[in-house]
């Protein structure tokens, strides 16, 4: 908790500035802040620095394709898409994994994650044919080693 | 002026990507595929124009700032695609 308010009071210091007005926004926006963490009772996992990283370059990389493959379709004269539905089942049960994972497939080629359950995510994707299930599987196993 | 002219290209890459979004999301048929459009191709602009903004300034600090700008933004959209496709699913 105590790391916690000094992290978001250096945040908001570094991205506010030292002026009075902001100074005293921090004052609200700060404890705000520390009382939401409170009343959810939901605090940052634990977590592996060096597997966040590659996860984090393999999910920019991701990204960049994702982004490429949508303006290809979409700007195509005869708009190349399939849509249907997918489901994934997940390999794991951690929280923090479902959650990272579903946001991660949102930016990952051609996949639209639409709802988490127990143990499967419910994916729309763009193309039926492109659909490429290992790949997800590997981003949950990077995933899955980030937090401990 | 090797930078300049760097950023300026990036920043005309990046608004092709977003106007690709815009196009996708004019051109798709149903929501969710509309969703992909937005998540994805306007993600990737959005990365190009923080980029461009990177390489024309010098400031350490500026440059942490973006950053965490890019990363806000990233996880805010990818989390409205997600919160929208599920109230679709749901209604």
């Amino acid at each position: 908790m105590l790391i916690l308010a000094l992290f978001y009071t250096l945040l908001w210091l570094f991205i506010a500035g030292f002026e009075i007005k902001a100074l005293f926004f921090g004052l609200l926006v700060v404890p705000f802040t520390l009382l939401t963490h409170r009343l959810l009772n939901l605090y940052p996992p634990s977590i592996n620095p060096s597997a966040l990283l590659r996860f984090f370059f393999y999910f920019l990389l991701q990204s960049f394709l994702s982004g490429l493959d949508v303006a290809r379709r979409v700007l195509s004269p005869k708009l190349l898409v399939e849509p249907g539905f997918v489901v994934y089942s997940l390999n794991t049960n951690k929280q923090a994994v479902k959650f990272l994972l579903s946001m991660t497939i949102n930016l990952t080629p051609g996949t639209l994650s639409v709802e988490i359950k127990e143990n499967t995510i419910l994916i729309h994707t763009l193309d039926r044919s492109s659909y490429n299930e290992e790949n997800l599987r590997y981003m949950e196993s990077l995933i899955d080693r980030i937090f401990l | 002026m090797v930078f300049e002219v760097l950023s300026i290209m990036l920043m005309f890459i990046g608004a092709f990507f977003l106007l690709a979004g815009s196009v996708g999301l004019l051109r798709l048929g149903d929501s969710y595929s509309r969703l992909h459009a937005l998540t994805k191709a306007d993600v990737l602009g959005f990365g190009f124009i923080v980029l461009s903004c990177m390489l024309s300034t010098s400031l350490f600090s500026n440059w942490l700032k973006l950053f965490l700008i890019w990363l806000l933004v990233i996880s805010y959209s990818a989390l409205v695609g997600y919160a929208l496709a599920n109230r679709k699913k749901n209604a």
